[in-house]
């Protein structure tokens, strides 16, 4: 029985993992594949990387992610950080509320976002491009950098704090040589989180990207309609094994944070 | 001059009053506890002492100065909590060094003296261990040496060995007590454990429901408790309550005339005839005599105290003032090593008699008995 219940898990195991990665499984081979009509056997080479570099618009909007996304991780995790802090510490009138309010950006479908926020940035005069895109992505990245980085304060002792003060160190150094170095990890990871948002966010994107300033999910998707090179799987390939790592860096310090 | 006092000073959490009226005076170089039961504010008083808390009225003063507007971290106090609440990304040096240098001392001179903490702790060659690597005896005594090197005008500790099991906190209290006096360091801690403070303390303040009950040495607040609430929570007491019937003085005994029928005598002074009085009388003062006459006749006269011959129910007879005793039948013997403590019931009620454990024909439940003590351990409580 217990035999057959270990195969059957194994199984059960297996075809989840397939069914999760086997499609990036074959773009990545894909990738690797001389041919452009997914042909196989697959023939080994390096040509559409190669022609990657010569891509001066995948290259460009690939560049753009790169800073927005890195735009976005900095201004979301300062600020997230700090409501974070403020939720942590004190109480105040409607916090509950303010609290509750930080998850609708999280349920409400990105598409519905994409809108309202297309709409009120023409509204007030703000408009469309990379500045556009950077307050969409902030809106979009801060609850989940106040989410992690609050369950890092969770676990915070604030006695760690009395003691600062009671050997002599002011608020100041105390927050820099205390408070901070110990949420430190939660702080990275919220940061790594608000980049891998920034950075994988499409529909968002697509709604304020002005004229000619794409990202890269943006450029893929214009390149897509227009007719489906391995470029696009070498440059998947690239964003996957980035993503991924982030991704995992981000679990690795989690769980450090979560088991101290 | 007093190394920390405080004058009057009253706290409170919305309707709960964690500190009233609290006025404490703690001398230079004195190992002071704060002793309570759970919420009697005891932790309050020290967390308003490290600044940690505002007090609501009052005054407080540090070295002769008052410290109403000055921040925990300019108060020059050391702290070591009851969690350690040592700095878990820093090192045993790291954690030692940062009261130095947060105040800018020289690197040179922060080795020197956290190699000198560390030998004072016995914990030397362990600067590079983490918080989490050390055990829970040695957290303790690097949370100490954190709290002492800056030299504070005062250290504070709240419940410092509740953490540690038995065994590792007799022999904790014993190495705090050392440190302590080798330092020479006035020093206020926080404990519901009376034995501790009996044990550490020069002098002991006992809380209650936010009030200084009674302040005094632990001999003193043990033998001679103010309120029926210190001699309780200080150990086991065996009550006595009812009206004064002779006020005593002059070498007499004051008398009182019990619930029980019975008239007590105390050594200790009395309010006036007719006013109500608590006398105690703790069970190891207590002595038990076996009687062979079950109807509860006189004890043997080697085991008698002089004098003391009044019966359950008979009143002091003319010419036997001195001692203290009734007959009574032990109902339950609890052995436990060194000490055997005896329930013995009489009037419908339990009296507890501790006894050492140096007789080799000890009593057993059911035997009749003679329980005797003497007026001058009979003390007078306020109820």
């Amino acid at each position: 029985m217990r035999f057959l219940g270990g195969v059957a898990g194994r199984a059960y195991l297996a075809l989840m993992l397939a069914f999760l990665y086997l499609p990036i499984v074959v773009m990545v081979l894909m990738a690797f594949n001389r041919s452009s009509l997914y042909t196989l056997p697959i023939e080994w080479d390096l040509i559409w990387f190669r022609s990657l570099l010569h891509n001066q618009r995948l290259l460009q909007a690939g560049l753009n992610s790169v800073l927005l996304a890195t735009a976005t991780m900095v201004v979301s995790t300062f600020l997230g950080t700090l409501a974070a802090l403020a939720f942590h510490r004190y109480e105040f009138r409607g916090k509950a509320l303010l609290q509750a309010l930080l998850l609708p950006p999280i349920a409400i479908p990105w598409l519905i976002l994409g809108t309202a926020m297309l709409i009120f940035f023409f509204w007030v005069g703000i408009g469309r491009g990379l500045h556009a895109m950077l307050l969409g992505h902030v809106a979009l990245s801060l609850p989940y950098v106040v989410m992690v980085v609050g369950a890092r304060l969770k676990g915070f002792d604030r006695t760690l704090e009395e003691a600062a003060y009671s050997l002599g160190a002011n608020p100041w150094q105390t927050f820099l040589r205390v408070t901070v170095p110990v949420i430190l990890p939660g702080v990275v990871a919220a940061g790594l989180f608000a980049f891998t948002v920034s950075f994988d966010m499409f529909v968002v994107s697509y709604f304020l990207a002005a004229p000619g300033v794409a990202t890269l999910p943006v450029e893929i998707y214009t390149a897509i309609r227009t007719g489906l090179t391995p470029e696009i799987n070498a440059l998947s390939t690239i964003i996957i094994v980035v993503s991924m790592g982030l991704m995992l860096a981000v679990a690795r310090l989690y769980n450090f944070a979560g088991d101290k | 001059m007093p190394a920390v006092t405080l004058e009057h000073v009253c706290k409170r959490f919305g309707d709960v009053v964690a500190a009233d009226d609290v006025t404490l005076a703690i001398e230079e170089g004195e190992f002071f506890a704060l002793l309570g039961p759970s919420g009697s504010g005891k932790t309050t008083v020290l967390r308003l002492i490290a600044g940690f808390l505002k007090p609501d009225s009052g005054r407080i003063t540090i070295g002769g100065q008052a410290v109403d507007a000055v921040p925990p971290y300019q108060r020059d106090i050391g702290m070591v909590f009851q969690s350690y609440a040592l700095f878990p990304h820093m090192t045993v040096y790291g954690n030692l060094a940062f009261g130095l240098s947060v105040r800018g001392v020289p690197k040179a001179e922060i080795r020197r003296r956290v190699q000198e903490m560390l030998e004072l702790v016995r914990l030397p060659g362990m600067e590079n261990r983490r918080p989490h690597q050390l055990s829970g005896g040695q957290q303790q005594r690097v949370a100490l040496a954190r709290a002492l090197i800056t030299n504070p005008k005062v250290v504070l500790l709240d419940e410092p060995l509740a953490a540690l099991d038995k065994r590792l906190r007799e022999a904790m209290q014993v190495e705090l007590k050392q440190i302590q006096r080798q330092v020479g360091i006035t020093a206020i801690f926080v404990t519901h454990d009376q034995e501790e403070a009996l044990t550490l303390a020069d002098r002991i303040a006992i809380m209650n429901q936010g009030q200084v009950e009674q302040v005094g040495t632990p001999a003193d607040v043990y033998e001679r408790p103010r309120t029926a609430f210190v001699a309780g929570f200080l150990g086991d007491a065996n009550f006595f309550a009812g009206r004064v019937t002779a006020a005593g003085g002059g070498g007499r005994p004051g008398e009182v005339a019990t619930e029980y029928g019975l008239v007590v005598r105390t050594a200790h002074p009395l309010p006036p005839v007719g006013q109500p009085a608590t006398l105690i009388v703790r069970p190891e003062r207590m002595r038990l005599v076996a009687l062979a006459d079950p109807d509860g006749g006189r004890p043997g006269a080697a085991e008698e105290p002089p004098g003391a011959g009044q019966r359950a129910g008979d009143p002091a007879g003319a010419g036997e003032p001195a001692g203290n005793g009734f007959a009574a039948r032990v109902q339950q013997v609890i052995y436990s090593g060194k000490t055997i403590k005896y329930v013995v019931a009489a009037f419908g009620h339990e009296f507890q008699v501790m006894e050492q454990n140096r007789d080799d024909r000890p009593l057993a439940a059911g035997d009749p008995v003679w329980v005797a003590w003497s007026p001058s351990h009979t003390v007078v409580v306020q109820p």
